[in-house]
This record gives C-alpha cells, sequence and structure tokens, in this order.
C-alpha cells in the first residue's frame, strides 16, 4: 500500500492563463486519446476486428460486383467498372459509417460529459476521425487493386488527398448537424438510416454516371458525395478526364458542392456550439 | 481541469476566494409527456409547450474562502449534486454566476466517467488526460493513482468486471491526482470500505494542509460536520442554512426530526 504521502504532491503546474497554442495542443491530445480509445472498443470483442473492416466492405463490394457487373450490364461502362466501383464502395462505406458514427456519439458519450467538463467538440472529433482511421485500410484494398488493375500512379493523384478532405469535412458537417438534432429527437437515428439508402442509390455508385439523363447531372453533383467520389475515379481511372480544378474555371456550377460542404461544417459548427451547454442535462 | 478565474471582470474575486456563487438558479425543463419521436410531434402539436420548470437551484449565492472545507447536505433531490455540475461548468445556470479562481477537479456521482468496455488503465488515460494529465504527467502518477486505489492486481481488467467499490476508489483516486486547487466530492464516504473510507479523510487533511479548497456533498451529515469548517443546507434548491459545519448539521438534524441520539450512529 502506498503511503498518502507519496501520493499527494504539489500538483504539477499547470498555466492558468492557457493560449490558444495551448488549448489547441490539449484538445489534439484529447482528441488522439478518445479516437485511440475508440478504436480500442471497437475491435476490443471480436476475434477478427481488422478483417471485418475490410471484409465488409469488400463482401458488399463483391455482391454488387455480382449483381450490377455479371447480371445486368450497363451499357456504358468503362473499362475498369471493378475497381471505380470498389472506389465507390469503399467511399460510401467510409461516408455512412462515419456520418453515423459522428451522428452517435454525442448521444453514447452521455455518462461522461455528466461528469466531467471539457471541449465537448472533441467527441464528434474522434468519432470522425475513428471513421477515417478504419478507411485507411479500405484504401488499402484500393491500393491493390489499382496495382491489379495495371494502373501506374501519377503525380496528379495527389490531388486525391484534397478530395478525402473534402469528403472528411463533409462527414464532419452532417454529423454534426445530425448528432445536434439527435440529442433532442431520437428519431433522427430511423431517418438517417433511411436516408442512407436513398443517397446510396442517388449517387452513381453502382451505375456509371452516365446513365443518369444530362439534365439531372447537374442536380446530382450538387451531392458532395458524387463529386468527391467522381472526381476520384476520373483521377484515378480516366486521367483525360478533367476534375473540380480545372473544371472551375470552365463551369462555375462545379464548385457548388464545395459550398454545399462549407455550409454543412457551418451550420453544424454553429449548432453545435448553440446546444453544446445543454448536451448534459439532454442526452 | 476547469479554470474560470473572472468570467466577467465586472465584479473580480477578492484573492481569498475561490469559489463565488451569485444568485444561481438552475430549472430543467420536463416535458408532461416527453416527446422524443416524430410521431409525437405531429400528432399532438399543440401540446408542445406545456413544459413543468422543474427548479432544481434558487437563487443559490456564497463564497468560499481559499482552502476552506466546505460541504452542503440535504435530502435527496434538494439540489446537492445539480449544485456541484454547475460549479464545475458541466450545467450552465439560468441565471447567476459562478465563479472560480484555481483549477477544478470534480468528483461527482461517485465517477469521472469511466466506460466499462475498457481496462482500468485506458479508463485512466481517459479520464486523466479529460481532467488535464499531460502524457508525461500520466506516466508518472499512473502507479500512484493504481496504488492509492490498492488496485494493482487488477489494472488490466475491463472495468465490467470491477465492483462498485473498485471503480468508486479508482474513480476517486484519479479525480486527486490531477493538478487541483478546488477539490468537488460527491459522497465518495458513503461506499467503498471503512478502510478506504479513512483513507480518504485522511486525503481531506492533506488537501487542507497543501491549502487545497475542498467542498464536500454528503448525506450523510457526520461526514459533514467531523471534516468541514462551514456547510450549507438545501432544501428544494434554496439555501436553508449557511455557517459553521456544526450549526447547520445540527440544525439540519433537528428539522428532520433526527434526535441527538443519533448523531454519533453514522460514526
Amino acid at each position: 500500500m502506498a503511503s498518502l504521502e507519496t501520493d499527494l504532491r504539489e500538483p504539477i503546474p499547470v498555466n492558468r492563463d492557457v493560449g490558444r497554442m495551448a488549448q489547441f495542443r490539449r484538445i489534439r491530445r484529447l482528441v488522439a486519446v478518445l479516437t485511440a480509445m475508440d478504436i480500442k472498443i471497437k475491435y476490443g470483442d471480436s476475434a477478427l476486428g481488422y478483417v471485418w473492416t475490410i471484409g465488409k466492405p469488400m463482401a458488399l463490394f463483391s455482391i454488387l460486383y455480382v449483381v450490377f457487373g455479371k447480371l445486368v450490364r450497363f451499357a456504358n461502362v468503362g473499362p475498369h467498372y471493378a475497381l471505380s466501383l470498389l472506389i465507390g464502395v469503399m467511399l460510401w462505406t467510409y461516408f455512412a459509417d462515419g456520418v453515423t458514427r459522428t451522428m452517435n456519439s454525442l448521444v453514447t458519450s452521455g455518462n461522461l460529459m455528466r461528469k466531467l467538463p471539457f471541449p465537448r467538440l472533441v467527441i464528434p472529433l474522434a468519432a470522425s476521425l475513428t471513421a477515417f482511421v478504419t478507411f485507411g485500410l479500405g484504401l488499402l484494398a484500393i491500393a491493390i487493386f489499382i496495382a491489379t488493375n495495371g494502373l501506374v500512379p501519377r503525380l496528379d493523384w495527389l490531388l486525391l488527398i484534397l478530395e478525402l478532405v473534402e469528403l472528411y469535412l463533409f462527414i464532419l458537417g452532417l454529423g454534426l448537424v445530425l448528432g445536434v438534432m439527435y440529442v433532442r429527437l431520437r428519431d433522427v437515428a430511423q431517418v438517417w438510416e433511411l436516408a442512407m439508402q436513398l443517397l446510396f442509390f442517388l449517387a452513381p455508385i453502382v451505375y456509371p454516371f452516365t446513365q443518369a439523363p444530362a439534365r439531372w447531372r447537374q442536380v446530382m453533383l450538387l451531392n458532395p458525395f458524387t463529386q468527391i467520389m467522381q472526381d476520384s475515379r476520373s483521377l484515378i481511372i480516366y486521367p483525360d478526364h478533367n476534375v473540380i480544378a480545372a473544371h472551375a474555371s470552365i463551369s462555375p456550377l462545379r464548385v457548388l458542392p464545395l459550398l454545399v460542404v462549407a455550409f454543412t461544417l457551418g451550420l453544424g459548427i454553429y449548432l453545435f456550439k448553440r446546444e453544446e451547454p445543454w448536451f448534459p442535462e439532454r442526452v | 481541469m476547469v479554470s474560470r478565474a473572472s468570467l466577467n471582470g465586472e465584479r473580480p474575486l477578492s484573492p481569498e476566494v475561490a469559489i463565488e456563487a451569485r444568485g444561481i438558479s438552475k430549472a430543467f425543463r420536463i416535458p408532461h409527456e416527453r416527446r422524443d419521436t416524430v410521431r409525437e410531434h405531429f400528432l399532438h402539436p399543440m401540446k408542445r409547450t406545456s413544459y413543468e420548470a422543474n427548479e432544481v437551484l434558487r437563487d443559490i449565492s456564497f463564497s468560499i474562502k481559499k482552502g476552506e472545507r466546505f460541504g452542503v447536505v440535504g435530502r435527496n433531490g434538494s439540489g446537492k449534486t445539480t449544485l456541484l455540475k454547475t460549479i464545475a461548468g458541466i450545467y450552465r445556470a439560468d441565471a447567476g454566476e459562478v465563479i472560480i479562481d484555481g483549477m477544478l477537479s470534480p468528483f461527482i456521482e461517485l465517477g469521472v466517467g469511466f466506460n466499462m468496455e475498457l481496462t482500468a488503465r485506458d479508463n485512466i488515460i481517459i479520464s486523466g488526460t479529460l481532467l488535464g494529465l499531460s502524457k508525461s504527467d500520466l506516466e508518472e502518477r499512473f502507479d500512484e493513482i493504481i496504488a492509492f486505489a490498492e488496485l494493482e492486481r487488477f489494472v488490466d481488467q475491463r472495468l465490467k468486471n470491477y465492483s462498485s467499490g473498485m471503480q468508486v476508489r479508482l474513480a476517486y483516486s484519479v479525480a486527486i491526482q490531477v493538478p487541483f486547487d478546488i477539490l468537488l466530492v460527491d459522497e465518495v464516504l458513503a461506499v467503498g470500505d471503512a478502510k478506504f473510507q479513512q483513507k480518504c479523510a485522511g486525503t481531506f487533511d492533506e488537501f487542507q494542509e497543501a491549502g487545497k479548497t475542498l467542498i464536500l456533498v454528503s448525506h450523510s451529515p457526520i461526514a459533514v460536520r467531523d471534516y468541514c469548517d462551514r456547510a450549507i443546507l438545501l432544501e428544494d434548491g434554496a439555501i436553508a442554512s449557511i455557517g459553521p459545519a456544526d450549526e447547520v448539521v445540527d440544525f439540519y438534524l433537528e428539522r428532520e426530526g433526527i434526535g441527538p441520539q443519533f448523531k454519533d450512529l453514522n460514526r
């Protein structure tokens, strides 16, 4: 048994007048710790933890590939349908998982918020990052597929980083909006589940984008997910197609999805800041 | 870790004051019929405003000096825990303000927000970090946290396999190992075995020697009388009595119709 004398030393001095940088470092550390623990919980009880992470989207991909690639053959698919589908499925899994996790995170952290004061934003940040780390494994699958498809990496693939940043911000924004609503209204989870089904088919994941009527394509591209997925496919598979950066100069409409992301994130942060003080008593 | 010195600089604290509550009120809105689903909102759109405001704290003002041991007594549901949570910054008061000078460590509702699916080790890392320990602080203090809780053999077991007493010991151990000037303690003396209770009481003495401020909430008036300098009695969210701890506790016991012969039973 430790004696009391050694237990209770003087506190480690902490600068009370914390500057912005110190605050930022503290939040970064909180997020890192919570993310690591999220991942630990996720795989804690399963024997094949990491295998499931990659196995589930791969299974979804295989089913979709058999149904839409072999049974239902679309007329105007490109030469790399399988790779195109895989990119779509992996991005979709990340998107759906990320938004759902972020949405749920506040409600599932009720116990923590009722007992300790801390910047609440670290909770949805950690949840969305957990989804991002999981998605890292999905990227591995895509990389293997790319190699077996005989595509040679190019420098402009670095633009994919921008696409992933945009997707992360969209996931965070949407997750915040839904998460704040979920604290007040528990139906949100049900609605989101249905919305996911709809969004899956609204985005050209399984069918070629050109399958959609031309006048609808502009509308479909308002969905940032569709824009990100199409840009990523273009970058990887069809280098002669232009991505958003090139299109922006041609058609200002192509920046609209970016505005949607900015609006969603702004709304999410605004709602979060407004509701934050009441989370502990409402969740 | 909370540090909210002089939130609005209008009336700053005098330097010897650790916590000042200025007219804080807190009500919880309780819908008469809880309607958390859309269907209910559609079915009864007109009933929407039928909330009942449950006033849990009413115009609470007090001031606690640095190094003081301050007790809060009162029946179940009188607002003790809500008061602690408002001081800790977990709840936002509807009116009034709490001004705090110093860093605060909360031990509220017997816990620091543990996750039952994780081991004691991981929970110490989470709670310690949320309470303001850096990575090196944590490494440095980890063994002491475990040693104080006397849970060396169970460090890598998940908390769901812990008894409630073991969980409380661990939580209290974390709460007192983070850097703090003010400690909020909610009912720690009511749980844990006799030896741990004695150990906790020992820590109270050490905090006082170190000049730290303690707020102790307890159902057991005897504990407040023994360990606190001053106390308040809460009744329906309002201060019914404030003053030296023994006077407040005697007043409380009389008011509850508990004779003096009972007073020493809890010892």
